[in-house]
């Protein structure tokens, strides 16, 4: 898993869960509404798309605010996993 | 469990872990939280190192209004859930859980699962037969009050009714099922509807669930 491969993914994901395109570094929460039901979504599908275990440290609302950052802690963990 | 591609459309959302004999359901509010956000509940709470299921009920109809193609009323609910437990292939340990409105269908849901314990925080006992825009649903009486419900017990749940004392709804709808059998209310300090917003959370949530009886895993020959 590459970077870029990741966030054209995430990207794809996240517009299929809001209904709608995002950006990389676009509000997720507040102005993408990206809401808690959506979140959890997006943990289960990071989890099994990449084979990884999100840890508790990870599942807050605080590591969904955009797609970048979201990228920017899974991809360690698919390498570390 | 298959989740519906239009956010706006999932019903259901589920987190299994395969080394767990727990299984949460959680049932959220009206307002889409747990009292907190969610995943800090998941997280605070140990939900996160056992299975979860996570529903939402978007016709705001307690489960009882169509809310989705596969979801079209209370009996395909329940069996929904149902399924989701038998999906899992081993016995569940299962916890339901909610707040305020979802308060309600944690008890209501845990009564027909046969849940082992229902933790219902600030929970609503008398519901309205009513959604948001005033439609009647097709509710009977026992699920419009809870009493009448689970005066019928089902030999198995603990139903473990946590609410301010000073909160006078709460504290009422609390006190008028506390006849009913397995029932226990425990009253926390404070007087607003969301009773975490002034207890200590984290310690009363890191101690909510028992601790997980180890996962037998059966050998084949």
């Amino acid at each position: 898993m590459n970077v870029v491969q990741l966030q054209e993914e995430l990207l794809d994901e996240l517009a299929a869960v809001l209904g709608h395109d995002v950006g990389l570094d676009d509000e997720l929460l507040v102005e993408g509404g990206l809401d808690s039901f959506g979140i959890m979504q997006m943990v289960t599908y990071l989890e099994e798309r990449y084979s990884i275990r999100i840890p508790d440290e990870n599942l807050a609302t605080s590591s969904f605010t955009s797609a970048r950052i979201i990228s920017d802690w899974v991809l360690p963990l698919g390498r570390a996993q | 469990m298959e989740v519906n591609p239009n956010n706006q459309q999932s019903v259901c959302i589920s987190r299994l872990v395969e080394m767990s004999n727990q299984m949460v359901f959680l049932y959220q509010g009206v307002q889409g939280q747990l009292f907190l956000p969610p995943l800090d509940f998941i997280r605070l709470s140990g939900a996160a190192s056992r299975n979860i299921a996570m529903f939402r009920d978007f016709s705001r109809s307690y489960f009882h209004g169509p809310i989705h193609p596969d979801w079209p009323d209370i009996d395909t609910t329940i069996a929904n859930q149902r399924k989701i437990l038998a999906d899992c292939g081993r016995p569940m340990e299962l916890f339901c859980v909610g707040t305020s409105s979802g308060a309600y269908c944690a008890m209501l849901f845990g009564h027909y699962l046969q849940a082992d314990i229902v933790y219902a925080f600030g929970a609503q006992t008398v519901v309205e037969p009513k959604i948001l825009n005033g439609t009647v649903i097709d509710m009977p009486p026992a699920h419009q009050d809870l009493a009448l419900l689970l005066s019928d017990w089902n030999g198995r749940t603990r139903y473990k009714m946590y609410y301010s004392r000073d909160c006078e709804p709460d504290r009422v709808a609390a006190e008028r099922i506390a006849h009913c059998p397995g029932v226990e209310l425990i009253p926390l300090r404070g007087s607003n509807h969301n009773p975490f917003m002034e207890i200590d959370y984290a310690e009363l949530l890191a101690g909510l669930f028992p601790a997980p009886s180890p996962v037998v895993v059966e050998e084949t020959a």
